[in-house]
């Protein structure tokens, strides 16, 4: 998630000031890891002890941002005992579920988000996490989590792949229980003028 | 280029960033320029990533949130006492690329003594301490001479041993079911893994798990055999039992047969011991 980091020295750094400037983003990391209010509060505060304890070290200041995410990820990581099994094919890789087009009036919401995001094994909702909140690329993923590339683009893919299956479940659904005069009637956004529907999947490339 | 690769480059490229520019992507812009197909599918996935990205990053912390953690950190901050009782950071996020942010707070420090010089008092020491060391060698090898207790596991302790498995099994580790280990750790005498198995070793290679695919998965089933070699004689049946349920949830039985012990252990959302039993008789132990 982008946010503005301000400069300052390394002297001037505080723990209060570090929370008033990233408590957000990290609070919204730790929620998407963890899935409940209540567990990124308390992910969000012990991430926050820890970098009270090495604040006299900080030397980048632009850094600190990733280095807060990184914490966070650990704190998560040592929290959890037990791990959710995942079976060995139910991650399916499969560009057909792309949409044509999510429409403006995007039905799914963030809730339905974390639904799906919580039912991904930690491997993969860390990868996504990372991808899409952090915006790193594949290779600095796979740097900070000390894994191969391939690793990650395998793990990025399935992972991809079960939240699009979720989230376009849904957006289907919610489209098809939207009264008709709700539903979106630009031809680029519906994809009528194409003759099909939105949500119909495309043909995977040969 | 395989179908599969291009997907994986697809999902890597990052929802305006201009991924697509880097030279780590140049295959895909390559078969991109030449696949009109191909295009509509990159810009969808664009725009899907694009969507979900922007939902995300769409949390917001609860209200009176930012007063309770600032409230707690004020408390930390005139209170250096309880800064210095917090757990410390583990080692291993220091050697991450983070770590390397922070200076060296704790540089080893290096021994700064003299070498002593070897006195007679020395020299007795050293003698009496490969005395020591050949009494302890000897006490092993009667040990090891004595034949080995039989030990028979509890339910309990067998399905904490396959829990410990499941969870220090790594997606990134499975292998398919084609270089498996399968003299060394058999599957047994019924089981005939397919080509969509597959394995990888746990228990720094004394057992081997193997990952058996269920069709269909319409319950979320997962049934993994756990094939060990034991270090101590173990006493357990030679068929696999009605099973139990482990504390992680799944439900698990353990037997041995020709030097191996095996642990299966079936999850499923809905009617676990029957799939579990369903597994026993025609892959495992038919009649």
């Amino acid at each position: 998630m982008p946010v503005e980091v301000q400069p300052a020295s390394a002297d001037s750094v505080r723990l209060r000031d570090l929370v008033e400037q990233y408590y957000s983003a990290i609070y919204g990391y730790a929620y998407r890891l963890s899935g409940t209010v209540a567990d990124a509060e308390d992910l969000t505060q012990q991430t926050f002890l820890i970098a009270h304890q090495k604040l006299s070290q900080v030397r980048e200041q632009d850094k600190v941002l990733r280095w807060l995410y990184t914490i966070a990820r650990t704190c998560f990581l040592k929290s959890r005992r037990r791990q959710r099994p995942s079976a060995a094919a139910n991650f399916e890789l499969d560009v057909n579920e792309i949409p044509e087009r999510f429409p403006d009036d995007s039905p799914f919401d963030e809730e339905r988000l974390q639904t799906a995001l919580n039912e991904l094994g930690d491997e993969f909702k860390l990868c996504v996490t990372m991808f899409y909140f952090e915006e790193l690329s594949y290779k600095e993923i796979g740097e900070q989590l000390e894994i191969p590339i391939g690793t990650v683009m395998s793990r990025l893919a399935r992972a991809k792949g079960r939240l699009r299956h979720a989230l376009v479940d849904a957006a289907d659904k919610g489209s098809r229980e939207r009264p008709r005069g709700e539903q979106a009637t630009s031809p680029q956004s519906s994809g009528e003028s194409q003759g099909h529907n939105p949500h119909t999947p495309i043909r995977s490339p040969k | 280029m395989t179908s599969r690769h291009l997907y994986e480059l697809i999902d890597a490229c990052r929802p305006s960033q201009e991924d697509i520019d880097r030279p780590e992507f140049s295959e895909l812009a390559k078969e991109l320029s030449q696949d009109s197909d191909l295009r509509r599918v990159f810009a969808r996935s664009q725009e899907v990533d694009l969507a979900i990205q922007k939902v995300f990053q769409d949390v917001t912390p609860p209200p009176g949130f930012a007063e309770r953690l600032l409230e707690s950190i004020d408390k930390l901050e005139t209170s250096p006492a309880v800064a210095e009782a917090e757990p410390r950071v583990e080692t291993a996020q220091r050697t991450t690329p983070e770590a390397r942010l922070f200076e060296k707070a704790e540089l080893p420090v290096e021994p700064c003594v003299e070498p002593a010089r070897r006195s007679s008092r020395r020299s007795l020491a050293i003698m009496a301490g490969i005395a020591s060391l050949s009494a302890i060698a000897a006490t092993i090898a009667i040990w090891l001479a004595m034949p080995q207790p039989i030990t028979t596991p509890t339910d309990h302790a067998i399905a904490e041993i396959v829990d410990q498995w499941n969870t220090d099994l790594n997606e990134a580790n499975w292998q398919t079911a084609v270089n498996i280990p399968s003299e060394e750790f058999p599957t047994g005498q019924y089981l005939k893994l397919s080509r969509e198995d597959r394995w990888q070793w746990v228990s720094k290679r004394r057992t081997v798990c193997y990952d058996l695919v269920i069709t269909p998965r319409k319950n979320g089933e997962i049934v993994r055999l756990f094939v060990n070699k034991p270090t101590s004689p173990v006493s357990l049946p030679a068929t696999p039992p009605d099973g139990y349920p482990s504390p992680l949830g799944w439900h698990v039985g353990a037997w041995q047969a020709n030097g191996r012990v095996y642990y299966l252990a079936v999850y499923a959302e809905r009617d676990i011991k029957a799939v579990y039993s369903s597994v026993v008789g025609p892959r495992i132990a038919p009649a």
